[in-house]
């Protein structure tokens, strides 16, 4: 329990250090209004966004594009991956393409993506998908590969085959490294859904951020910032908790035991 | 003495033809060569080698490091195809892992996602055999070497001791005729390994499966054995195959015997030479 608050402690010194250089910037410089709002302007401008109703509209569809190009993303990932490690003649014709795309910035598609796919939250959720996909992938095809071979040679003794290898030992083996790129993808999902929005919509917390740019209601952005950055962190925590869920054994024991 | 001399008078001259006091030959490999082709060029880990495991017989196998035991114990467990002459169980060919012959490998190699339990019945699963049966062997098998109640544990919660236990009752639980252990207790501390032992004897006792038993430790091969086989540097011959006449069971006392300590000179001695 001790443990647990000191381990609160730090993360709030740090914000409460943000604040007070926020106020002393505000207050003591003069910063001006338009570059820098005051931390109240802030919350005010996030109370009546949510609670006059008017960026719920926004969070959700962000949150929606974000949700579903990452389940769609990660799911493809996982099961490219794996056909990718299974055969090797999939390897080799997928991996010229991964190679091509996987050295390019995603972002980049933006503009592409939207006139292949049309404005609406097709091309947000494409651009998600997009984004996910790789560092999933990735981290599915190492994982697998690194089965340790002692389990496997311990499998082929056992008369073990191909498709019951696959789930009763490769797959879980790879599942640590396939957690870290969905942990991964969650932040990069975020920044696609965005990206798409600031490109071209007129929903979404992207799209929030960049009509307040243009009519300089800089509290607003603020809002959607703060709205941005509590979305990454709750993933974040998801994906972390369903991590420490599921690949319970990689957890060490001695952890498990302290607490 | 003498009839140390003479055990290796018989092993150098009629191996091969040799019919086992215990029975027929469960185990049987022939003028058995296995050739790696490496970047370095080409590596001969076996050449020739000829011997047979009678069945419910233990046979320990003793060599230098690097000799080509392990080489030997993949291929009888059908993980590696020789690349000249063959090796059998029960009278065929083996060409591939076989549900008849279990193996215990030198790290337990369990699955640290799957409980005890469902460690030990992957070969049952794998072999689509009756799995109700199968708990139901494995059970007694953990009973058997003391771990009944970590049967719902994850393997992370056992000690290394009982670990290697675990992959024992794996290699067991598909009732296999032949039992193929490579080192299973070199990773073990001395005192574990001991008691490990006398697991391991009991078992063989209640079970009566024939084993093929790797090790680097003499009085461990002499103590389990009913013979003992040593191997030469690479490429592997057969240069000696001694049988322990000890009475069962075997105890710590066994150990401070003078037959048992003649037994272990001899086989030092015979490692001396090999050095040379
Ligand atoms: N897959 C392989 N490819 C190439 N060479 C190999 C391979 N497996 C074994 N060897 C070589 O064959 C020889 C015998 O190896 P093996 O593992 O059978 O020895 P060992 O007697 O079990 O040794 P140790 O007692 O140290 O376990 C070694 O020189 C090794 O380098
Ligand atoms: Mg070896």
């Amino acid at each position: 329990m001790k443990e647990k608050l000191t381990g609160a402690l730090y993360p709030l010194i740090t914000f409460g250090a943000i604040l007070a250089l926020w106020l002393v910037a505000v207050y003591v410089w003069d910063v001006p209004s338009y570059v820098l709002p005051k931390p109240l302007a802030v919350l005010g401008a996030l109370k009546t966004g949510y609670i006059d109703g008017l960026f719920w509209h926004h969070f959700f569809y962000t949150l929606s594009s974000t949700a579903m190009g990452y389940i769609i993303g990660c799911v493809a990932a996982i099961f490219v991956g794996a056909i990718v490690s299974e055969w090797r003649i999939a390897e080799r014709l997928i991996n010229p393409l991964v190679i091509a795309l996987q050295s390019m910035p995603k972002v980049a598609l933006a503009p592409l993506i939207l006139v292949w796919f049309g404005f609406d939250q097709t091309s947000k959720v494409i651009m998600v998908v997009l984004v996910c996909f790789f560092p999933v992938f990735v981290n599915t095809v190492v994982g697998l590969k690194q089965t340790p071979a002692d389990l496997l040679e311990m499998a082929r003794a056992a008369n073990t085959g191909r498709w019951r290898t696959f789930w009763e030992i490769r797959f879980p083996s790879a599942a640590g490294h396939i957690f870290a790129g969905l942990q991964i993808a969650i932040v990069l999902s975020l920044i696609g859904a965005v990206v798409a929005e600031f490109v071209s919509s007129s929903e979404g917390l992207g799209y929030l951020i960049n009509a307040s740019a243009l009519t300089m209601e800089v509290n607003v952005m603020f809002a959607a910032l703060v709205s941005l950055a509590a979305m990454g962190v709750i993933g974040t925590q998801i994906v972390r908790f369903a991590h420490s869920k599921l690949v319970f054994w990689e957890g060490s024991l001695a952890a498990t035991v302290q607490e | 003495m003498a009839q140390l001399n003479r055990a290796r008078i018989d092993s150098v001259a009629e191996v091969a033809g040799r019919q086992d006091p215990l029975g027929m030959p469960l185990v049987v490999s022939r003028d058995l060569d296995v050739t790696f082709q490496t970047k370095k060029g080409r590596i001969e880990a076996v050449k020739g080698l000829s011997l047979n495991v009678g069945d419910g017989e233990f046979v320990s196998i003793l060599g230098p490091s690097g000799c080509g035991k392990s080489t030997l114990l993949r291929v009888a467990a059908g993980l590696l195809k020789p690349s000249g002459g063959a090796l059998s169980v029960g009278g065929e060919t083996v060409t591939g892992p076989r549900s008849d012959v279990g193996v215990v490998f030198q790290k337990p190699a369990l699955l640290p996602w799957k409980t005890v339990l469902d460690n030990v019945t992957l070969p049952v699963r794998s072999q689509g055999l009756n799995r109700k049966a199968g708990a139901e062997r494995a059970r007694r098998l953990l009973d058997m070497v003391g771990l009944a109640q970590f049967a719902d544990s994850y393997p992370a919660e056992l000690s290394g001791g009982m670990q290697q236990r675990v992959g024992i009752v794996r290699g067991l639980v598909n009732d296999p005729k032949v039992l193929l252990m490579d080192e299973p207790f070199s990773a073990l501390d001395a005192m574990t390994r001991e008691t490990m032992m006398d697991d391991l004897q009991r078992i063989w006792t209640e079970t009566r499966k024939t084993v093929m038993f790797i090790t680097h430790s003499i009085p461990e091969a002499v103590y389990l054995s009913d013979r003992v086989i040593v191997l030469s540097p690479r490429p592997a011959r057969l240069v000696e195959d001694l049988t322990i006449d000890l009475p069962r069971p075997r105890t710590m006392d066994t150990m401070s015997e003078a037959r048992f300590t003649d037994y272990t000179r001899h086989l030092r001695g015979i490692f001396s030479h090999l050095d040379k």
